[in-house]
């Protein structure tokens, strides 16, 4: 032991003082965001309005520094992270919530709302405030809801004009009982792949076809395999913005209260960015070469009543979708 | 101890291949479903991911009992005698710290927190937290063997033989390597 090294040494007072560092700054508070999604994504743009928001509310005393693009884990590690306390606030799409709060699985239930006005008349009225809360008892706490638009089929070899056209025919769903089911129920084989498989799946055959809205679909390439894109509509899943009860339990009222507005302020200003960007990728995918069809819903609609159904066993459950169909 | 550890080592290598036949049953029953049944099973995928984590996290814990991990020898290589048996328990110690803190008590805590707030796998429907259990589990085990192998360097160390050694005769009988 003659000489210590020099880098071992470099390393060591960059750590003291990263440490430091971070000691000074504590009289702001600082709420981390996790999320999946890229940040040319609408939902994200819509979540830094939110952090401009609380910063110029508390004149700089409190900060959201946001983490795009899965870098803290996917949707489902990122609940997780915050149910732990160790992430404060993440944006997950509602059907992965479904496996956390069951309540959630009513927005997976297809053809659940008559159309935008009647989703957004329930998200924002009392049954959505409701949801938002009673998410709390698995310490999660929503904050806003954020458009997510509505999934479509789209397909590789025909356009899908009725729940007929789907028969015999391998589509790729989420992960969820619920949307296997309601493949099942208008026809189709339903086949769950992760998202990031499913660009090769497509191209291979291994499915005929898949769904989601319009942006991802253009983001994710899949219209460069798909040239047929049926507007069935056939699920409205709206993300949600959520906050670890932990972490919320540390704000003080007054910091609760910034949050709470500027997230509500962000979900308003993201339903028009959606709207927007889902008409810009409609038309960029019809300038692919993608074949844009609007098939008559009411063959749709008939054909999942079995699944509509299905949800008697769960008493609960059916009692809010009941109250969410009821809603004028 | 010595007992023990043949033990340890016989269950864990039996639970290992009986995981991972289970995992290539799993695997070729959803390429059959999906091409030749043509109904596609939805649960396939789900159970082939949690099979992997056990296997990978058992398996870690199993090599770490051979001491089959990956390491950059270039310091060990260079030392010899009782040097050679500090870094050796040096090392250990680390392994232990790291083990304890972020697989049995980060682990720990991660499974009590699934298993309370009843997480839910989404395809299989089943606790989480069930599957969270080989993270402490690992742990333990690893913790164990890292035990045994600073009880033997300290015996080194004391001019005493180790404990547990790898006889040829059980090695042929579980043969891995």
């Amino acid at each position: 032991m003659k000489r210590f090294p020099v880098p071992i040494l470099l390393v060591v007072c960059l750590a003291l003082m990263d440490g430091m560092g971070c000691g000074l700054k504590s009289e702001v508070t600082v709420v981390k965001l996790g999320h999946g999604l890229d940040p040319s994504h609408p939902v994200h743009q819509g979540m830094t309005f939110m952090a401009e928001r609380v910063a110029e509310k508390s004149a700089g005393q409190m900060r959201i520094d946001i983490y795009p693009s899965q870098q803290l884990g996917t949707e489902r590690e990122l609940l997780e992270l915050l149910q732990l306390g160790s992430l404060g606030m993440t944006k997950v799409t509602a059907a992965v919530l479904e496996s956390f709060a069951p309540q959630y699985k009513a927005f997976s239930v297809p053809y659940l709302f008559r159309d935008r006005d009647h989703h957004f008349r329930v998200l924002e009225g009392e049954i959505g405030k409701e949801l938002l809360l009673a998410s709390q008892a698995y310490w999660l706490r929503g904050l806003a809801y954020y458009d997510a638009g509505s999934r479509s089929f789209y397909t590789k070899t025909a356009p899908i004009r009725s729940p007929a056209d789907l028969v015999g025919l391998k589509i790729r769903t989420l992960e969820s009982k619920t949307q296997v089911d309601m493949l099942q129920a208008m026809g189709g084989a339903a086949t769950p792949i992760s998202w990031g498989e499913l660009y090769t799946a497509l191209q291979q055959g291994v499915v005929d076809g898949a769904e989601n809205n319009p942006p991802s679909l253009l983001t994710a390439r899949h219209y460069e395999v798909c040239k047929f894109y049926s507007l069935d509509e056939h699920t409205t899943i709206p993300d949600v913005l959520l906050i670890s009860t932990i972490v919320w339990d540390t704000l003080t009222p007054e910091e609760q209260g910034w949050l709470q507005e500027a997230a509500d302020e962000s979900a308003q200003y993201q339903k028009t960015l959606w709207q927007v960007a889902s008409d810009a990728a409609l038309e960029e995918l019809a300038k692919n070469g993608v074949e844009i069809v609007h098939p008559d819903k009411a063959p749709f609609v008939a054909s999942v009543q079995s699944v509509y159904e299905s949800f008697r066993a769960e008493p609960d459950l059916y009692a809010l979708i009941q109250r969410i169909q009821q809603t004028p | 101890m010595l007992a023990l550890k043949t033990t340890i080592d016989r269950a864990l290598a039996g639970l290992l291949i009986v995981l991972m036949g289970l995992l290539v049953v799993d695997v070729l029953w959803q390429v059959f479903s999906r091409y030749v049944l043509g109904a596609p099973s939805s649960f396939t995928e789900e159970l082939a991911r949690f099979l992997l984590i056990w296997v990978g996290l058992l398996g870690a814990a199993y090599a770490s009992g051979r001491h089959m991990h990956l390491a950059v020898d270039i310091l060990p290589g260079r030392l010899d005698g009782n040097r050679r048996l500090y870094l050796d328990l040096l090392i250990h110690s680390l392994v232990l710290v790291f083990v304890g803190s972020v697989m049995v008590y980060g682990g720990s805590r991660l499974v009590w927190v699934t298993l309370y707030l009843g997480q839910t796998a989404a395809a299989l429907r089943m606790p989480l937290g069930y599957i969270y259990i080989v993270l402490p589990l690992s742990g333990l085990l690893i913790a164990f063997y890292t035990v045994l192998a600073m009880i033997n360097a300290s015996r080194a160390l004391g001019g005493r033989p180790p404990l547990a050694t790898d006889s040829p005769g059980e090695r042929a009988a579980l043969d891995v390597d």
